[in-house]
């Protein structure tokens, strides 16, 4: 490797930094850590309440059902 | 940013630490920003594949490896983006030099051009960018923003003595490229355009 004396080398590590537009530097760091923080939250362990519905439905129909067949086996 | 550190940051981001991420951000996207622009040549083009760099960066975040060493893998990420890109554009050196568009007049100053502090500065991103994209980008990770040898080579996904002997020829076309520079027979920096 050339040793840092190198005037090629100084040259190349004495470049001007070409810096990232600012505004837009912003806007996709606040969209990234928006996004960041939707992959790492943790789940809701509270049920659903569409989910709760379903299951009301569910079991309503299946009460129904039950009660049904037991009127039916009542009366022979 | 120490080793120690460095870890503990990894650590942080595979947990899923906002404040992590932020660091990291505001540790790398200039140098990410840098790396990009004098690489793809393209100011615009730099910015888009940074933005999809960051995106990638929070995509695989949680599945780092603990010892993850975070400049190889950044660059790597920007790196193989603008492979990508080049790519599906079907743009390479070779094609653009066979064309004749490279080099040639410009509407606008490139990124380097305006950025550029001196004649002699000009004049090294005039020859910089005149290189092969294999030369240029292990010119621009060793010495411009300053990985290690060992690291470039893993971004560039070759060995490390392959990474110094591409260097060494790097340095050698890049100080025929300023010669020519020196005698007129470059001018001035083209921009590729699809």
């Amino acid at each position: 490797m050339p040793h840092t004396h190198d005037p090629l080398v100084r040259a190349l590590t004495g470049l001007t930094r070409i810096t990232p537009d600012r505004d837009r530097a912003a806007a996709v760091r606040a969209r990234c850590a928006r996004h960041y923080a939707a992959r790492h939250q943790p789940p809701d362990p509270r049920p659903r309440r569409g989910g709760l519905i379903v299951i009301g439905l569910a079991a309503a129909v299946y009460l129904a059902e039950i009660s049904r067949a037991a009127v039916q086996l009542f009366r022979g | 940013m120490d080793r120690a550190s460095e870890l503990a940051l990894v650590t942080r981001l595979r947990r899923g630490d906002a404040g992590a991420f932020d660091e990291v951000h505001e540790a790398y996207h200039p140098r990410l920003f840098n790396f990009l622009a004098r690489l793809s040549r393209r100011r615009e083009l730099a910015e888009d594949l940074l933005e999809e760099t960051w995106v990638r960066v929070i995509e695989h975040a949680g599945r780092l490896r603990p010892d993850t060493e975070l400049a190889p893998w950044l660059f790597t990420v920007a790196r193989n983006l603008y492979l990508s890109y080049c790519r599906t554009r079907v743009l390479d050196d070779g094609l653009t030099a066979r064309m004749g568009l490279w080099p040639g007049p410009v509407a606008e100053p490139s990124p380097y051009e305006t950025a550029a502090a001196n004649e002699l500065e000009r004049r090294v991103e005039t020859a910089l960018a005149s290189l092969p994209r294999a030369c240029r980008e292990v010119l621009l990770l060793v010495w411009v923003e300053g990985l290690t040898p060992a690291e470039a080579a893993s971004v560039c996904g070759i060995r490390p003595d392959a990474l110094r002997q591409r260097l060494s020829r790097a340095q050698s076309l890049l100080a025929d490229r300023l010669q020519e520079t020196s005698e007129g027979r470059i001018t001035r920096l083209g921009e590729v355009t699809p």
